[in-house]
């Protein structure tokens, strides 16, 4: 009967913070809603892979030799060996993008760029409190607010820290509601804040929707060839979408391939949430961090928009509420309801809800470019 | 602070001048590029 008490003999302390961790976030997924298709399953998947002898990693077990484990195996070739997991996401995530609010009002793509400003922010504040750069730049991609990118360089850029980073930038995707708002108002007046934005889109033509996700492709491919796998599979994506010949593989790229990865992401990033790797002092300290490059992402955008007011009138041009800066980070469409939801807070009817829209969709391309940049720059440095 | 976090962090810093700068960059001409799309005939 002894062996049946092996398992449990073997527990050790940091597997029990591990089934903690992994209880929390199943309670944050299906008690507060907070991003559940992944957080269930990495909180699930941070279970299975510190039960001691997992049958989920590989075990080299006596007589037999070893026994794979399915975790594993998905971790070393959907995303150690290819990264094909996050990126074939991105055709999913393409095909469900709508463009038209941010094509009809191509000026708030400058959100999306200014909005990546906690990306940098949060890499040197990683240098500083001794990350190596890798490490540093791999914590510094929370703040493009978009996991699969997120996942992806810190993976090619072999980081100690994956699990960590990928619970990081799930966890404060869904907590944009909270972050953001307090954010916000660290740098905002009330009557910054009531600005009012007229809304006169300018009408987007289908030629323009279908050119935009090739000319894209090639400017940034040519531009950050480290962003083409993100970059050229989200517009792959969005050119299915918006082709108009392609119905039935749209639906399977919105539905069924977006929701199959989705649940096998969740997973098999898990692997990456072993004791031994996840409960350290470090892990406390990236997720400080990771909030400190969502905080200064909005800080970043709703600056540059208060710098643009500086000049806007003086071109006699109305001036932008600043809290659509805040929106461009890739976090959609959280960010660009909370600040409609600010706005309207503010001053009843105020309604800067499709400017906030395109500013998010920039952040969804300027975050996957931004990632791209990062690798390039610290592969310049690391030379 | 040893020399290897500060090296560390000058570095970054370069990271972070050039990262906005060619975001900045591919963002523009992305958005020049839209522009210029919308007002073809």
């Amino acid at each position: 009967m002894e062996f049946l008490l092996n398992g449990i003999m073997a527990v050790t302390g940091k597997e029990l913070v591990m089934y903690l961790v992994g209880a929390g976030l199943i309670w944050l997924a299906v008690k507060k809603g907070y991003e559940p298709a992944l957080l269930l399953p990495m909180g699930f998947g941070a279970i299975l892979v510190n039960l001691p002898f997992s049958g989920v990693l590989n075990q080299t077990m006596e007589g037999i030799g070893v026994a794979p484990g399915i975790i594993q195996w998905l971790f070393e070739t959907t995303i150690a060996a290819s990264e094909a997991l996050p990126i074939l996401l991105f055709i999913g995530i393409g095909a469900m993008i709508d463009f038209g609010p941010l094509l009809s009002q191509p000026v708030m793509f400058l959100f999306g760029a200014a909005a990546q400003f906690g990306i940098f922010f949060a890499i040197s504040l990683a240098t500083l409190l001794g990350f190596d750069l890798k490490d540093a730049a791999s914590i510094g991609i929370i703040g493009a607010a978009d996991g699969p990118t997120s996942i992806l360089v810190s993976q090619i850029l072999h980081s100690n820290f994956v699990g960590a980073i990928a619970v990081a930038a799930y966890s404060y995707m869904a907590l944009v509601p909270i972050i953001q708002p307090f954010a916000i108002r660290l740098v905002t007046t009330r009557s910054e804040r009531r600005i009012p934005m007229k809304y006169n889109p300018r009408n987007v033509t289908k030629r323009t929707k279908i050119l935009f996700p090739i000319i894209v492709t090639f400017i940034v491919g040519l531009i950050a060839p480290a962003s083409v796998a993100l970059v050229g599979f989200l517009m792959f994506g969005n050119l299915v979408r918006e082709c108009g010949v392609l119905d039935s593989l749209l639906k399977t790229a919105q539905d069924e391939l977006a929701n199959l990865i989705t649940l096998l992401l969740g997973l098999t990033i898990s692997f990456s949430m072993r004791a031994e790797a996840f409960v350290r002092a470090d892990t406390l300290l990236i997720l400080l961090i990771g909030l400190a490059a969502f905080v200064f992402d909005t800080i970043g955008g709703v600056l540059f928009a208060k710098a643009l007011n500086l000049v806007l009138p003086r071109l006699g041009r109305p001036k932008i509420n600043p809290m659509i800066g805040a929106a461009g980070i890739s976090a959609f469409p959280m960010s660009s309801r909370v600040v409609q939801k600010m706005a309207a807070a503010e001053e009843r009817g105020n309604i800067i809800l499709m400017h906030a829209v395109g500013a998010n969709v920039a952040g969804q391309i300027a975050s996957v470019i931004a990632g791209g940049l990062v690798i390039s720059l610290v592969s310049q440095y690391l030379r | 602070m040893s020399p290897e976090v500060w090296s560390n962090f000058i570095v970054s810093l370069k990271i972070m001048g050039q990262g906005m700068e060619g975001i900045f960059a591919v963002i523009l001409l992305i958005t020049l590029v839209v522009m210029a799309l919308g007002k073809l005939k």
